[in-house]
C-alpha cells in the first residue's frame, strides 16, 4: 500500500504533540500550556485528511485520529483528577469543622431556650395545672359519685392530675 | 423567679445605664443560607456535567466513574458543613431574639406565677402599686436577659470564629477547583459536539472552505491592486470566490445550529464561572462579617453588613439564572 502524500507531515505533527504530552504528564505545568496542547490535538483531528473508503492509504489518518483523541481525553481526565483530588484532600478537615459548628449550634439553642425562661414558665404552669386538677378531684370526692358517668369523670380527673404531676417531675429532672 | 421579684428598682436603673444592644444577625443568617444554596447548586451542576462526559475507551469511562464517586462523597461533606453553619447562624438569631424579647419572657413568667398564686389561694399584691412593681420587674428582668444574651452571643462567636474563618478558606479553595473542573467539562462538551459525525464532517469542510476563501480573496486583492482583475486568472479567481460563497451559504443552516449549541455551552460556562467566583469571594465576606458582628457585640456598636447583603443577593440571582438554563 502506498503512503498517502501528506502522511509524513501529519505524522510529524502528531509525534511532536505526543512528545509534549509525555513531558507534561505528572508535572505541575501551566494549565494554559496543557489546554493549548488539547486544543492542538483537537484541531489535528478536525483538519487532517478524511478516511476515504476507496483509498486505503487514508486509513492511517483514522488511526492517527484515535491516538490524538485518546491523548487529548487522557490529558483532560488528568486535569479533572487533579482538581477532584484537591477537593477530596480538604474533606476530612471540613468534617471536623462541621462537628464544631453543630456542637456550638446545639449549645446556642439551649442558651436561647434558657433565656426565654421556658423551663421556669413550664414548671410554674405545670404546677398550676396540678393544683387545679387536684382541686377538681377534691371537689369530686366531696360530692360522692353516684353514677357510672361520675366514676368516669373522676378517673379522668385523677389521670389528668397524675399526668400533670408526672410532667412536672420530668421537667425538673431532665432540665427541659 | 424570686431573685427577679427581689431586684430593687435602683439596680434596674443601673442596668439601664449600661444597656446592651444586640446586633442584627439576620444578614449573616441570610448570607449563610445563600451560600449553602450556592454550595448545593454548584455541587449538583459539577456532578451533572461530569456524568454527561462521554469517552470512547472503557478504561476512560471507568476512570470517570471513579471521579464522579469521589466528588459525590466529598461534596456531601460540604453540604453537611453548610447545614451545620446554617443551624449555627439560626441559633445565633435565636439568642438575639430571646434577648430582645426578654421583657416579654419575664412578663410570661410573672404572669404564670400570678396564676399559680391565684390557684393556691395565696394573697398577692393588688392595685396600682402591684402594676408598677410588675412593670419594673418585667423591664429590669428584660435587661438582665438582654445582657445575658449579649454575653452568650459574644462567647458563641469567639468560640466559633476560628472554625468560620477556616471553613471560608477551604470552601473558597473548593470554589476555585470546582470552577476549573467545570471549565474542563464545558471544554469537553464542545469537543464532543465537534466529534459528532455530522459536525466533524461539516466543521472540516467549513474550515477548508474558509481557508481557501481567504487564499482566493488575497489573490483577488492582488489582481485588483495590479489592475489585472479582468484577465483570465482574475476572472477565474472571481468565479472560484463565487463558488466558495455558494458552498458556504449551503452550510448556513448547519452552521447556525452548531453556533447556537456552542453559544449555549459557553453561556452555561459563563454563568457557572460567575457563580463560583461569587461563592469564592462570598465566603471571605461571610467570615469577615461574622468577625464584625462579634466586635459589634463587644463594642456595643452596630456592624455594617451591607457588603454581605449585596453578596448574598448576587449569589441568589446567579443561582436562579443558572437553574433556568
Amino acid at each position: 500500500m502506498s503512503m498517502h502524500p501528506k502522511f509524513a507531515k501529519w505524522r510529524t505533527s502528531l509525534d511532536k504533540m505526543l512528545a509534549e504530552a509525555g513531558q507534561l504528564a505528572g508535572t505541575d505545568s501551566d494549565p494554559v500550556d496543557r489546554r493549548d496542547l488539547r486544543d492542538r490535538l483537537h484541531f489535528f483531528i478536525r483538519d487532517n485528511p478524511d478516511v476515504l473508503p476507496d483509498d486505503p492509504s487514508t486509513e492511517v489518518y483514522g488511526e492517527m485520529d484515535e491516538i490524538a483523541r485518546r491523548t487529548r481525553d487522557d490529558l483532560l481526565l488528568d486535569e479533572i483528577a487533579k482538581r477532584i483530588d484537591r477537593i477530596a484532600d480538604r474533606t476530612y478537615e471540613l468534617g471536623e469543622l462541621e462537628k464544631k459548628a453543630r456542637a456550638r449550634a446545639a449549645l446556642n439553642e439551649k442558651t436561647a431556650k434558657s433565656l426565654r425562661l421556658e423551663k421556669a414558665t413550664k414548671v410554674v404552669t405545670s404546677l398550676t395545672e396540678s393544683v387545679n386538677a387536684i382541686k377538681e378531684l377534691k371537689a369530686q370526692l366531696d360530692g360522692s359519685p353516684s353514677t357510672e358517668e361520675d366514676f368516669t369523670a373522676l378517673a379522668t380527673k385523677l389521670g389528668k392530675a397524675l399526668q400533670s404531676l408526672q410532667d412536672l417531675r420530668t421537667s425538673v429532672e431532665s432540665g427541659t | 423567679m424570686a431573685r427577679y421579684l427581689g431586684v430593687p428598682l435602683l439596680a434596674a436603673a443601673l442596668l439601664l445605664a449600661g444597656c446592651q444592644s444586640l446586633p442584627d444577625t439576620q444578614p449573616f443568617t441570610d448570607a449563610t443560607i445563600s451560600l449553602r444554596s450556592a454550595v448545593g447548586t454548584s455541587g449538583k451542576a459539577a456532578l451533572t456535567e461530569l456524568k454527561a462526559l462521554k469517552f470512547k475507551e472503557s478504561d476512560e469511562r471507568a476512570r470517570l466513574r471513579e471521579q464522579v464517586k469521589q466528588l459525590e462523597a466529598a461534596w456531601k461533606t460540604r453540604e453537611n458543613v453548610m447545614k451545620a453553619m446554617s443551624d449555627y447562624a439560626t441559633s445565633l438569631q435565636a439568642i438575639v431574639d430571646a434577648g430582645k424579647k426578654g421583657e416579654e419572657s419575664v412578663k410570661q413568667l410573672t404572669g404564670a406565677a400570678q396564676t399559680f398564686l391565684g390557684a393556691v389561694g395565696a394573697a398577692g399584691m393588688t392595685g396600682p402599686a402591684a402594676a408598677l412593681v410588675g412593670d419594673a420587674v418585667n423591664f429590669a428582668g428584660g435587661f438582665v436577659i438582654r445582657a445575658q444574651a449579649a454575653k452568650s452571643l459574644e462567647q458563641a462567636m469567639v468560640d466559633l470564629q476560628p472554625a468560620i474563618t477556616r471553613t471560608a478558606e477551604l470552601m473558597a479553595a473548593d470554589a476555585l477547583d470546582l470552577r476549573g473542573m467545570l471549565d474542563l467539562c464545558y471544554e469537553q462538551q464542545e469537543r464532543m459536539l465537534d466529534d459528532e459525525d455530522e459536525n466533524a464532517a461539516s466543521l472540516a469542510f467549513w474550515s477548508s472552505l474558509q481557508r481557501e476563501r481567504n487564499d482566493v480573496i488575497r489573490e483577488v486583492r492582488t489582481k485588483l491592486d495590479d489592475k489585472k482583475l479582468a484577465d483570465e486568472a482574475g476572472k477565474a479567481a472571481l468565479a472560484r470566490l463565487a463558488q466558495l460563497d455558494e458552498l458556504i451559504a449551503g452550510l448556513k443552516p448547519w452552521r447556525e445550529s452548531y453556533v447556537a449549541k456552542v453559544a449555549h455551552i459557553r453561556e452555561q460556562q459563563r454563568l457557572s464561572s460567575a457563580l463560583m467566583d461569587e461563592m469564592q469571594a462570598g465566603f471571605g465576606v461571610w467570615a469577615a462579617t461574622h468577625h464584625k458582628l462579634h466586635v459589634a457585640v463587644q463594642t456595643k456598636r452596630p456592624p455594617t453588613t451591607a457588603e454581605l447583603t449585596d453578596t448574598a443577593k448576587r449569589i441568589h440571582d446567579l443561582i436562579e439564572r443558572f437553574r433556568q438554563l
